[in-house]
């Protein structure tokens, strides 16, 4: 039976989010792969830069964010690949599942993961670089709102490339330059919630947000036709 | 280099590239005007190809 | 359409051997003309501006690239939208056409910008706002042109393209304040300065001239590479239709000569 209305959509989302996230807890993808990548990354770029923790911890809202850009990548891939492999996406879109709620369950799903990898990461880079946290308020406001703009954009390109070959290369060519000002502001606000940065913080939040919800809209509704057509 | 050289590479290089790149698309025409049957040579209505996809 | 003893002449007039025609010739010779005007009063008659020196001729060639970039991309975004809505064949390829003639002003902006930017700093490049977002932005669309490029029946390239054109294009306000905002806080200099030059009379002439010789380009480049476009979806089809009937005219033979073997045994 088709689920139509505000309604249907929330019920499809939760639906779609609540498999994904089953999926991750028995496949543990996310915990035993996507994560150690993350600290990897993290080890590689202190090895990278100067171990002189100087350097190291100008750089950390930057590095921070740059990780949560590729870990990202490597979610939606995951999150995409699941369906790809069996044509779960077709079945999905048979059983009467509404577009929207699809995406938007895949984006709630997505965000889940991504928020639990970045609560991770902070602690990491809080052992590891040496960074003192504060700011909080900030700080959640801006990995709030950052995620929420990297879930939306990742799931809609992630639906666009599902059926193509070269998906893997494609993927992070295509959302890497439109997460751009997201890394931009991300890393401003991250800056300015741990002291760094004198300016005023809420305004890139503000920006973030208008991303998030540019996104989640244009894939809500972008997501019918790459679901039958892409 | 000059400034005056930079100038110049400007207004040649940009000249050069926009020509290429309009030979580049007038050479293609020709050769695809070639292969295609005059009668579906230019783009009288809009076609709605997409249409007979659809029926399928 | 009627057969008569004027088929050959009107068969020269509809079936044309190249992408030209009488709108593309106009349009053509006035880009022509219009260049050499300005490079006359671009390059010579116009004097160095007061604050920027010689590089203002740069500017005369580097800001009607990037406006028509902008065009383009708009382009691409209405023809995105039109073709998700109408589903017909002319709105996605005036969208990749756009597309593809975007890139090459973009790329040769970028070329522009760095050059002013080694006169005026020393360096091909700085991460000052207008330079910044464009690269961003040729990088998004670069993107664009490549899931174009990937083999897929007319719909799903058509639908993935047109997903990416309204996304690419949302994201260029988002990116513009990003940028300056970031930028800004390090008091960079933008591509023409910390104030607006004051230009007049020549000089003035010579950026409107830039500007108006370059929308007309454009128009013709749009107009012979849609065409072009339009070319190559025939070819395509014609191709794909030659090869069915190759098959169906195999298969025909190879059960006659079936039937006809099985008659013989009897």
């Amino acid at each position: 039976m088709r689920t139509e209305g505000v309604r249907g959509v929330v019920a499809d989302a939760a639906l779609v989010a609540g498999k994904d996230l089953r999926l991750e807890r028995r496949s543990k993808v996310g915990l035993s792969q996507v994560l150690p990548f993350a600290l990897l990354v993290i080890l590689l770029f202190a090895f990278a830069l100067d171990p002189d923790r100087r350097v190291l911890g100008a750089a950390t809202p930057g590095l921070y964010w740059m990780v949560v850009l590729f870990s990202a990548v490597l979610a939606v891939q995951r999150s995409f690949g699941v369906e790809g492999e069996d044509d779960v996406l077709d079945a999905l879109r048979l059983s009467g599942l509404s577009a929207p709620g699809i995406f938007l369950g895949k984006v709630a799903a997505l965000m889940v993961q991504l928020l639990a990898l970045e609560f991770v990461l902070a602690i990491a880079v809080a052992v590891f670089y040496g960074t003192e946290i504060s700011g909080i308020l900030l700080l959640a406001g801006v990995t709030t709102t950052a995620t929420v703009g990297i879930a939306a954009a990742g799931g809609t390109y992630g639906g666009l490339v599902a059926r193509i070959r070269g998906r893997d290369t494609l993927l992070p060519l295509l959302l890497l330059p439109l997460l751009a000002p997201v890394l931009i502001s991300a890393t401003r606000g991250t800056e300015v919630a741990l002291g760094r940065d004198a300016g005023p913080g809420w305004p890139w939040v503000g920006l973030l947000g208008i991303f998030g919800a540019v996104y989640l809209t244009l894939g809500a509704l972008l997501f019918r036709p790459l679901l039958e057509d892409a | 280099m000059s400034t005056t050289g930079y100038i110049v590479v400007a207004w040649v290089g940009t000249f050069l590239a926009v020509g290429v790149y309009a030979l580049w698309v007038l050479q293609r025409g020709r050769a695809l005007s070639k292969q295609v049957a005059p009668e579906q040579r230019r783009w009288m209505k809009s076609t709605d190809t997409n249409a007979k996809d659809a029926s399928q | 359409m009627t057969t008569t003893t004027t088929q050959a002449a009107s068969d020269r007039r509809v079936a044309p051997t190249s992408t030209s025609s009488t709108a593309t010739r106009v349009l053509g010779i006035s880009s022509l003309v219009g260049l050499a005007l300005l490079v006359i009063f671009g390059v010579f008659v116009s004097p160095p501006d007061a604050e920027l020196g010689q590089t203002i001729r740069i500017l005369y060639m580097h800001v009607p690239t990037v406006s028509v970039a902008y065009l383009a991309f708009l382009i691409t975004a209405v023809g995105s939208a039109m073709y998700l809505w109408k589903r017909t064949e002319f709105w996605d390829l005036l969208a990749a056409s756009a597309a593809e003639i975007g890139v090459v002003f973009f790329g040769l902006t970028i070329l522009n910008g760095m050059l002013w930017g080694k006169i005026t700093w020393g360096v091909f490049w700085r991460w000052e706002p207008r330079l910044t977002t464009t690269a961003v932005l040729l990088l998004t669309y670069l993107g664009y042109l490549a899931v174009r490029a990937i083999p897929a029946d007319p719909r799903t390239r058509a639908t993935r393209s047109a997903a990416i054109g309204l996304l690419a294009v949302v994201n260029i306000p988002i990116v513009h304040k990003a940028v300056d905002w970031w930028r800004g806080l390090h008091q960079e200099r933008t591509i023409f300065g910390t104030t607006k030059p004051e230009i007049q009379g020549t000089q003035a002439f010579a950026a409107y001239l830039g500007l108006a010789v370059f929308l007309l380009l454009f128009a013709w480049l749009l107009i012979h590479r849609f065409r072009v476009a339009f070319l190559a979806e025939r070819a395509a089809e014609s191709g794909l239709g030659a090869a069915i009937a190759e098959r169906r005219q195999e298969a025909s033979e190879s059960s006659a000569t079936a039937v006809s073997h099985s008659e013989g045994d009897r």
